[in-house]
């Protein structure tokens, strides 16, 4: 008798990825449901792996600040500022002010396009297309600032080890700030319009919960973190770059469900657009690159974290005094993200299945590091492949 | 941290950088480090793992507000095995299957024991990151 | 006779995809876009005819690719039964719960379809497509009886000889309620969602079994717009401007449609399967049934509050 009623409802597995409309990038969850309901979830990861960690010990150094900016498009300008702080640590290169507050102003401004990138997402994900065409179009701002400031939308190329590669101008900073009041008023709205939602409210509010005892236990970092109540911020913990010389508080929220996600990160693009004024505002004179002995780092190793805008990023870089740096390790955010996944999904219905999945912002570039399935043909590729660069 | 490590917690060799510190310690002293940086409400932020030439090393990442604290572990070749860490710190999982792939390091005790990132077919007997 | 029919059928075709590249068109512009160009849907439906149809392996063959023909079937019998352009249909009579039934088919065929095509995402968008259609067809049923019962007959020639919506409007705006749902524009492209389930129903066809399965949904958009024109707003109105009735007819229908849809798609996002049973089982079934009862009891209040006019 009570097999019958426990068997009422046929399990279905249903899989979202690799392919998906709902990921930007692949990655298989597969998700056992029971109706509408959610009951079982697991994850597999490695569909975007790049061996980017063994790449990094083949080449010379010249090589790797371009190699790293690569893992991702979207923070595209936090992990080579971490590596280059790293290197600068193990070799004491003191860099110069105005360097750090340059970086600093890249730093911030990634932080908004990602976070405005986010909405639009966390729009799509839940049939809002117009929320989605109306964050992208005013992201794109920001975007022709970085091409302005660059010359590139992401990738920009201007982080060196001892500084910065390209100056900032007078009219730049000028026209930077014009755009930045100019996103304030975006900003607004966007809050207003995520926020004073009722439809938004009906499909996100409780949806993707995770208590901080959890947030804490699995690691969670970043706004993710921040979204269930844990009050850490590199920015404010680590001080790195020119974050020492402004007052930070990090930005927190209560239940970690969608809507708690959306408050920390909208919240946190006017924080980024007032400090990123203010780095403007006391752009210190001086040069923008450090003379040093570049012909050898001594060895040495040095780990340290950067917040990117999905959360806390650590490199930890180790050199043995030739050519080639020892070990780099790189771990991103998403990586600590994903074990928050779990209780997030468990319990949820299929239609939350995407908006959970946006809601802490995965980039799953950042978090696999080696692809296996060459374009075209399936290979296995061997650890000799790779040494002997047949990849 | 309230506490200083090397009181607590027997090191071959300890290196204070900055906010950075390095403590090598080993195999049979990881429980202890291990209780005793849970006690001082640290976070693990990740694990790495390193082909030393002529030794395994595995490297744990503790973060405590800006500091952090590097706790290294040797491992010969012969027997790379290193016990989990998911019972104090159950954030380890995703890291320690990253040794387990990348590295071929054995973590015992582990509950979820998949390679993370290889796929199901790799069949080369060399792990990705040791240097051969 | 014949004429007509053909008319008739040329007409729904034309009219049904140039709505769709109205209303795209509209929604591009509240969302600060240019849009695609207002024929659209007509290189859409030719291109798709021009590609091959796949029929995956685990299905029943038989259902799957009968699923669109049967779509675009009933709609085309649809066609010649409402009264497109003229007081009477293309072929003279017509019933009022011959059209209901034929324009619940295409979601049926979205059912049949969706359950045949062996992906968890057809089953999930099929079970979706249940429950929205059990949704919304219950204020439109009602609206449509109480009309019914004040014309006296279920003959769509009688019944569009007034214009009822100065009757009964509260079962009219039930009936346009019901637009966004019969459209499956958000928030209710629930069983179509491709961020969540891949386009449901629609995700193992191609070639001219989609363009078919598409064209009975864009058929079944136009004919059920143009039902509610018929009905609430009635044939009474060509007889001002008689030669221009398919224009008035069209551009009504266009109003409602880009009004109504197209307002809502722009302005908001999806809602979940279980909310649609609630929203509409509430207000919008309570307006019809509310006009419904009203009229049985004999209440005309149109005619008391508006009686000078010559309402």
């Amino acid at each position: 008798m009570a097999d019958v009623n426990e068997r009422r409802f046929a399990k279905l597995k249903v899989p979202i990825g690799p392919s998906h409309p709902a990921l930007e990038e692949p990655a298989r969850f597969l998700f056992e449901v029971e109706g509408e309901k959610v009951v079982d979830v697991d994850y597999e990861l490695g569909f975007n792996h790049r061996s980017i960690e063994r790449l990094c010990q083949e080449r010379p150094f010249s090589k790797i600040v371009y190699l790293v900016e690569r893992i991702c498009g979207i923070c595209s300008h936090a992990h080579p500022l971490n590596h280059v702080e790293r290197v600068e640590d193990i070799a004491d290169i003191e860099v110069p002010e105005r360097a750090t507050y340059i970086r600093t102003i890249y730093a911030e401004l990634e932080r908004i396009h990602s976070h405005m990138l986010w909405a639009g997402i966390a729009g799509e994900e839940i049939g809002y297309h117009t929320l989605f065409m109306y964050t992208w179009r005013e992201r794109e701002k920001v975007l022709d600032l970085f091409e302005s400031l660059s010359g590139n939308r992401v990738m920009h190329g201007c982080n060196r080890i001892g500084g910065v590669k390209w100056n900032i101008t007078e009219e730049q900073a000028k026209s930077a700030v014009g755009t930045l009041s100019y996103l304030d008023t975006v900003a607004d709205k966007i809050t207003k319009a995520v926020l004073k939602d009722s439809n938004i409210a009906e499909r996100c509010k409780g949806v993707g919960g995770l208590s901080k005892e959890d947030a804490i236990r699995l690691g969670a970092v970043g706004p993710n973190a921040r979204a269930s109540g844990v009050p850490e911020d590199t920015r404010v913990m680590c001080k790195y770059a020119a974050y020492g010389d402004f007052d930070l508080e990090p930005l927190t929220a209560q239940g970690g469900d969608v809507v708690a996600q959306a408050v920390v990160r909208l919240s946190e693009i006017k924080q980024s657009i007032w400090l990123t004024k203010e780095l403007f505002a006391n752009l210190p004179d001086g040069p923008i690159q450090a003379e040093y002995d570049n012909e050898v780092i001594p060895p040495g190793r040095s780990v340290g974290r950067v917040e990117a805008p999905r959360g806390e990023l650590l490199h930890y870089v180790e050199t043995n005094g030739t050519n080639f740096f020892e070990r780099i390790k790189i771990r991103s955010p998403t990586l600590a993200n994903i074990q928050s996944y779990v209780p997030k999904f468990l319990g949820c219905q299929v239609a939350d299945i995407p908006i959970i999945a946006a809601s802490i912002d995965p980039c799953f570039s950042c978090t696999d590091r080696m692809t296996v399935i060459k374009a075209g043909k399936r290979k296995i590729v061997s650890s000799r492949d790779l040494k002997l660069g047949r990849v | 941290m309230k506490r200083s490590f090397e009181d607590f917690v027997p090191t071959i060799q300890a290196d204070h950088k900055g906010l950075n510190s390095y403590y090598r310690i080993t195999l049979d002293n990881l429980d202890a480090a291990l209780a005793f940086l849970k006690e001082e409400g640290t976070r693990l932020s990740t694990i790495t793992g390193k082909d030393a030439r002529d030794h395994l090393e595995v490297l744990y990442h503790f973060a405590f507000w800006g500091e952090l604290h590097t706790v290294i572990v040797e491992l010969p070749y012969e027997k790379p095995e290193v016990p989990t860490i998911t019972n104090h710190f159950f954030n380890a999982l995703l890291y320690e299957r990253e040794l387990i792939g990348l590295l071929g390091i054995d973590v015992l005790g582990i509950p979820d024991p998949r390679p993370l990132e290889l796929p199901p077919k790799y069949t080369d007997p060399t792990p990705p990151l040791r240097r051969v | 006779m014949i004429v007509s029919v053909v008319g008739a059928l040329v007409y729904a075709f034309i009219a049904a995809l140039l709505l769709q590249g109205i209303r795209r068109i509209v929604v591009a512009h509240s969302q600060f876009r240019k849009g695609p160009s207002i024929f659209q849907a007509f290189y859409d439906f030719f291109k798709l005819i021009s590609k091959e149809s796949l029929t995956p392996n685990v299905t029943s063959p038989l259902l799957f690719n009968l699923a669109p023909i049967l779509s675009v079937a009933s709609m085309l019998v649809a066609a010649l039964i409402i009264p497109l352009a003229a007081p009477t249909s293309a072929v003279g009579a017509g019933d009022l719960i011959l059209v209901i039934y034929l324009l619940a088919i295409p979601p049926i065929a979205l059912i049949l379809g969706g359950s045949a095509s062996g992906s968890p995402y057809g089953a999930i968008g099929a079970a979706r497509e249940v429950a929205l259609l059990i949704a919304y067809e219950t204020p439109f049923i009602v609206a449509m009886a109480a009309v019914a019962i004040a014309a006296g007959s279920f003959q769509l020639s009688t019944i569009s000889a007034t214009a009822w919506i100065s009757v009964m409007p509260l079962a009219a705006i039930a009936a346009i309620w019901t637009l966004p749902a019969a459209a499956a524009v958000q928030p209710f492209d629930i069983a179509e969602a491709e961020t969540e389930i891949c386009s449901g129903p629609y995700v193992e066809y191609s070639g001219p079994n989609l363009a078919l399965l598409q064209l009975g949904q864009w058929l079944k958009i136009f004919l059920y717009a143009s039902l509610i024109a018929a009905v609430f707003f009635g044939t009474a109105i060509y007889h001002f401007y008689p030669g221009v009735n398919f224009v008035i007819q069209f551009v009504i229908i266009a109003l409602l449609v880009t009004a109504f849809i197209a307002f809502w798609q722009a302005t908001t996002g999806r809602t979940r399967v279980t909310r649609v049973l609630r929203y509409y089982w509430a207000i919008p079934t309570m307006l019809a049934v509310i006009d419904l009862v009203l009229y049985v009891v004999g209440v005309r209040y149109m005619h008391f509050l508006f009686g000078w006019a010559g309402v």
